[in-house]
């Protein structure tokens, strides 16, 4: 039996399979964009005999995703409570830029025309002012009739449907039973929480996919009709079955960056970590996520700018990235990205016509990266180019060139840095409390650097860091999120009434769980979000509810939630009257799951990803062989170490200044670093120094 | 400061901004902080210039300086630990809802080396109506004024017994206080570590706004430009209350003349300096590049003249409830207008010109007891075209930016039902590039209610340019539970009963180039 995480990106399908005794098993092979299934195919067929070999796979997909950013979902229509039926142009009345005469709201996925407005009416607490009746049922029928030649797909979406969904849902009813070649995608079977923009968002995003990406899977299983099971990657960071994405492939839109934090989270749990904050340095921006023992949710997520109501992880993206470019604005202020030379033409060391120079032009021009050493090798890079690049820029700011340089770099991790402080300091963390764990193709060269600025004293690189997605697809949980919004006084918890509330939702997320998942090897965590009443934003609290038993209360955690309010806000108001806005029910089937924490033992299996290099040189770690290089560090240059990833050994320990070179990355461990090499993951980590409070 | 220090010290001065904004909207009470985020945020030097501000309300934008100068004034050696709050627009302020709290940040010495400053709407200081924006004659009509005070808890008692709302009020005062505390907290830790060279970054950003924005006005035609457009009425029957302004670029400097003013009038439509100030400061931060840093280097080139006494620039006892609503979109549009003459491709016509404040109040009897309550919004409208550009549709335009409440939200907290939020189809004034539509939106009244309308653009119509047509103008209509239909003035204090509906139709926005017949 083999499991493999597919993750297939624009350029590469990376594959990593476990086989039966638990070894890993690694393949990285050109992405087919017309049909990604064709590589995954391909992909799995190269590590695996598919005919005799039992096999099973998780695939993270970015067919939902480039259908959303490059517009070409299917073409639907929209049924709103009448008099709302603009709801997706109104949005939220707010402009994106707030100083441009110019106001250029984005265009909604549904045409305004294409808008209809159905006469029902439910009311905030669930009661009917206006029933949906027949001959009203018939009317949308009609109306859709006429146009179904032009469509594909319906998205409904009603007042207070999360609490009263009847209306939607025998509409929908109707709707499929009449037009059984239409999507129809009812909110109230995604969502049942409150905030009728974001859920009509929601709602219009998964019917603008929906087909496409069911066509897509369809094909998918046929290239894979031997696999036991194919699961597909949410952007939950959780796995689902295939059939639940066809049916809610808004799941799935923004899974792309998800995969690397689950991997991320995997390898600092093997490595015993469980305060991460991951760092994803790509060419063109850098995402960042935070993982207190579990990774963190969005409230509201959004791609491009329509926002998803559904469980995303909390990861932040920056313009700032390799390839960003740096340049000299009116101001005379060195400026750099977000424009970004990506990887065509790209930096101008690459020599294939990029004449602006970026952040990988700078880390030449300073030493750190070794022109003959990109790609392992495989690419040799023009140190010249880059360096007469910054000579120009330095020139028009009147600096010196290795200052431009320096500069480039400082202030690229300068926006870096306010993306982490986004996700740890203003949500409550304190950054110093986590190891950094960076992969992505440019994360190394800054991750030690951005540990410094943050007060930070451990970074983890992983073994592997091109492939950490895929690793994470593999390490995904079996897990589905529901929630219900039920906005009730706390105190009502002590009456029949408002107990019996709480115990009827609970049981009604589990029977839920139970219908999508089945009860075997079922457990549900509970946490509910509650306020002070009269607040609109909640906070998330944990609730142990682990007893089922119909005879149990469901006490709400408000102690943890005064707690939380203080360590956020600074204040907190006992006494003051609590409310519950949302139940939310985590329900996982990962039991059995034994690959889920894999051990160190694994990684001294894993194949490089230059593996004929090394296995040809095992000893070439020796330092006199690696030699040493002048690199620039805070104002002059020093001589670093030079090292190759792939002939470090478990327990090698090494300090810097020193530059490791792989395939897929350089890493920068500046003066005063310590690495050592634990289940092929380097854990870099800096004497504490006596860190004043609140200098991060 | 070099270059690279410029852009260093402008990402950690945001993200100190942007912190404190955070907080203060994740702690606040009102629907109309955390939902709609009527509030603002900014960092200040020691003498009072404003180095980073987080996006917000641009009506906050000019005047919040004036706020922390009449701070400093009043209190030039604050404690650490101590706030000053303020709302009165004759001593730093500019209409009694919006409450500033201003917190200085001392270096290791004790010498005080910045100010955190926020701002943000109460949705009721008292006053002669719910929502504080009442159809008043004098600021005492308008609720609790509050000159630079330190804070306490017995000045916060005061706020909260002037209030219809006290508890939301404490709230929100919470709120403020915490993202001032987190603003001074992050800035004591970087003065620690950057010392010196914070200081001076503070003052070269400014210097580095000042020269892209002088820059920007060097690239603007010499001469001198006039336009004039009038404030409808001020809800007691004063009408036709003009703006003029007198525009003059000179190489660097740019002049708003705005001495040519109605004098102060007993309406409601007055506004503080301040207000008027935001609105010249608005419109060359929208003329500038995207990337210029608002701070209080954009000022330095400007020079913006008033009359004391006049609708702009308003003495005491004038009332000003909704001037820095309703006024300051009008000077906006007059600014806008002259500078259309100047550079006519670069200027939109005008947008809605109005906020369209919606306030209402009352008790809510739903769950069988009785809350006292008070609700403030706004609503969007057309903005309007430009060369090569559409309006848009259904926005909040120019001064504002504040989000709408989800009707699901609102429904629960209040006894309201909304009978229709759509876009209002055809009022976006024609031409070659259309205005944009403004919004139709119906309030029904689940118990008897007071309603306050401050809206604008109700007779006048906001202007097309280059033969575009202007915006339609909007509408308030009353429709009673028994059916009768009642056409609503612009500015109106009116009960209604259980059942009976507000529909509000926002102004489109105007048009540009003449449209091919």
């Amino acid at each position: 039996m083999k499991r493999f995480g597919v993750d297939t990106g624009g350029t590469f399908t990376d594959v990593v399979a476990r086989d039966a005794s638990g070894r890993l098993h690694v393949h990285k092979l050109l992405s087919s964009p017309s049909d990604p299934s064709e590589a995954i195919a391909a992909g799995v067929a190269t590590l695996c005999d598919i005919a005799s070999e039992p096999h099973s796979l998780v695939h993270g997909t970015t067919v939902a995703t480039n259908a959303l950013l490059e517009r070409r979902g299917a073409r639907a229509l929209l049924l709103t409570t009448y008099g709302f039926e603009d709801i997706l142009e109104l949005a939220r009345q707010n402009r994106p830029e707030l100083y441009a005469f110019n106001v250029v709201k984005p265009a909604p996925l549904i045409l305004p025309t294409d808008c209809i407005g159905v006469h029902e009416r439910v009311l905030f607490d669930g009661r009917i002012e206006r029933p949906l009746e027949e001959v009203e049922i018939e009317r949308v029928i009609a109306e859709i009739a006429s146009r179904e030649d032009d469509i594909e797909a319906v998205a409904l979406c009603f007042l207070h449907s999360y609490v009263a969904p009847e209306h939607e849902l025998t509409l929908a009813a109707r709707l499929r039973e009449r037009f059984p070649k239409l999507f129809v995608s009812a909110s109230a079977e995604i969502i049942r929480e409150f905030r009728e923009y974001e859920r009509a968002s929601t709602t219009s995003v998964n019917a603008y996919v929906g087909p496409v990406v069911s066509r897509y899977l369809e094909r998918l299983s046929s290239r894979l009709a031997l696999a036991t099971e194919i699961e597909i990657f949410e952007s939950s960071g959780a796995r689902a079955p295939l059939e639940r994405t066809s049916q809610f492939p808004v799941h799935t839109a923004l899974s792309g960056p998800a995969g690397g934090v689950i991997g991320a989270m995997a390898v600092a749990k093997q490595l015993g970590v469980s305060k991460i904050i991951t760092f994803d340095m790509g060419g063109t921006s850098t995402d960042v996520a935070l993982c207190d023992g579990a990774p963190t949710f969005k409230e509201i997520s959004s791609i491009g700018d329509l926002p998803l109501l559904v469980p995303m992880l909390d990861i932040h993206t920056v313009g700032a990235g390799g390839g960003s470019i740096a340049y000299r604005d009116e101001g005379g202020a060195l400026r750099v990205g977000p424009r970004s030379a990506g990887a065509d033409p790209g930096p101008v060391c690459y020599g294939q016509g990029g004449s602006q120079p970026t952040v990988t032009d700078a880390h030449l021009a300073l030493g750190r990266l070794r022109e003959d050493r990109f790609l392992g090798g495989e690419m040799t890079l023009d140190k010249q180019a880059a360096v007469a690049a910054i000579d120009e820029l330095a020139g028009s700011l009147g600096s010196s060139s290795r200052q431009v340089a320096a500069g480039i770099l400082d202030v690229a991790d300068a926006a870096m840095v306010r993306a982490i402080k986004v996700i740890s300091l203003e949500r409550g963390h304190d950054p110093r409390d986590f190891a950094l764990v960076s992969f992505g193709g440019a994360g190394g060269l800054h991750a030690c650097r951005m540990a410094e600025a943050l007060g930070m004293t451990r970074v983890i690189i992983p073994a592997h860091p091109g492939l950490l997605s895929a690793y994470g697809m593999l390490h995904a949980e079996r897990v589905q999120y529901f929630a219900q919004t039920m906005i009730m006084d706390a105190a009502e918890q002590r009456e029949v009434s408002g107990k019996q509330r709480i115990a009827d939702v609970v049981w009604k997320l589990r029977a839920r769980a139970i219908e999508e998942g089945g009860d075997a090897e079922l457990e549900i965590s509970y946490a509910v979000d509650l306020r002070y009443v009269g607040q609109s934003f909640a906070i998330r609290c944990e609730a142990d509810w682990r007893i089922m038993d119909s005879t149990e209360t469901f006490p709400l955690p408000l102690d943890e939630f005064e707690r939380r309010h203080e360590e956020l806000y600074g204040w907190k108001s006992p006494g003051k009257p609590i409310e519950l806005v949302t139940l939310r029910g985590k329900a996982s089937w990962s039991a059995g799951d034994e690959d889920s924490v894999p051990s160190p033992a694994d990684h001294d299996a894993l194949p490089r990803e230059r593996a004929g290099e090394d296995s040809k040189n095992p000893r070439q770690r020796a330092l006199a062989e690696d030699g040493s290089i002048d690199v620039f560090f805070g104002n002059a240059y020093v001589q670093a170490m030079l090292r190759e990833r792939s002939a470090l050994e478990e327990g090698d320990t090494f300090t810097g200044p020193c530059v490791v070179t792989e395939y897929s990355g350089t890493a920068l461990i500046p003066p005063g670093w310590t690495v050592h090499v634990r289940g092929g993951h380097m854990i870099a980590e800096r004497e504490v120094e006596v860190v004043k409070a609140e200098d991060a | 400061m070099n270059a690279i220090e410029i852009e260093i010290h402008r990402h950690l001065f945001a993200s100190i901004a942007e912190e404190m904004g955070a907080a203060l909207m994740r702690s606040a009470f009102s629907p109309n902080i955390k939902e709609r985020r009527d509030y603002s945020c900014a960092i200040f030097d020691a003498s009072g210039e404003m180095v980073a501000q987080a996006a917000h309300i641009p009506v906050h934008l000019g005047s919040a300086p004036l706020s922390v100068r009449a701070a400093i004034d009043a209190f030039p050696a604050l404690s650490p630990g101590q706030h000053v709050l303020l709302n009165d627009p004759y001593a730093g302020g500019t209409h009694l809802p919006d409450l500033t709290l201003v917190t200085p940040v001392h270096d290791a010495d004790g010498v005080i080396r910045f100010y955190v400053a926020n701002r943000a709407h109460h949705a009721d200081v008292g006053g002669i109506s719910p929502g504080s924006l009442p159809l008043s004659r004098h600021i005492d009509d308008e609720g609790f004024r509050i000159q630079p005070t330190l804070w306490s808890e017995a000045l916060m008692a005061q706020v909260l017994a002037a209030s219809r709302t006290p508890e939301e009020r404490r709230g929100d005062l919470l709120a403020q206080i915490a993202a001032n505390h987190r603003g001074e907290q992050r800035l004591s830790a970087l003065l620690a570590q950057r010392g010196q060279s914070l200081l001076a970054a503070a003052s070269g950003l400014q210097d580095y706004a000042e020269r892209r924005i002088r820059a920007l006005i060097t690239s603007l035609p010499d001469g001198t430009w006039s336009f004039e457009d009038a404030i409808e009425d001020d809800g007691h029957g004063h009408t036709n209350l003009f703006i003029r302004c007198q525009m003059t670029i000179a190489g660097d400097r740019l002049t708003f003349d705005l001495r040519d003013a109605h004098p102060q009038v007993e309406g409601p439509v007055n506004v503080p300096r301040a207000v008027t100030l935001s609105a010249a400061l608005y419109v060359v931060q929208c003329l500038a590049p995207s990337d210029v840093p608002t701070n209080g280097g954009v000022m330095r080139p400007l020079e913006v003249n008033t009359s004391p006494g006049t609708l702009v620039d308003a003495v005491y006892p004038a009332a000003v409830a909704a001037g820095n609503v309703e006024t300051s979109q009008r000077i906006t549009d007059v600014l806008i207008g002259a500078l259309s003459k100047a550079v006519p491709d670069r200027a939109p016509a005008a947008s809605a010109g109005t906020m369209n404040n919606f306030l209402v109040g009352g008790q809510d009897t739903r769950a069988g007891f009785s809350r006292p309550f008070a609700y403030y919004e706004t609503i969007g409208g057309g903005s309007g075209a430009s060369e090569n550009h559409s309006g848009a549709s259904a926005v909040q335009t120019h001064m504002t930016n504040t989000l709408n409440t989800p009707i699901e939200a609102l429904e629960h907290v209040y006894p309201m039902t909304m009978m229709r939020y759509r876009v209002r189809r055809g009022s976006g004034g024609g031409g070659k590039w259309r205005g944009g539509d403004g919004v139709e939106r119906g309030y029904r009244a689940d118990v008897p209610l007071t309603v306050t309308l401050m809206t604008e653009r109700r007779t006048s119509q906001p202007y097309g340019l280059a033969g575009g047509e202007p915006g339609a103008a909007g509408e308030n209509e009353l429709v009673r539970a028994h059916g009768e239909r009642v056409h609503l003035p612009g500015k109106c204090t009116l009960e209604l009963e259980e059942g009976d509906v507000i529909i509000v139709h926002t102004p489109g926005g105007g048009g540009f180039g003449e449209a091919k017949s």
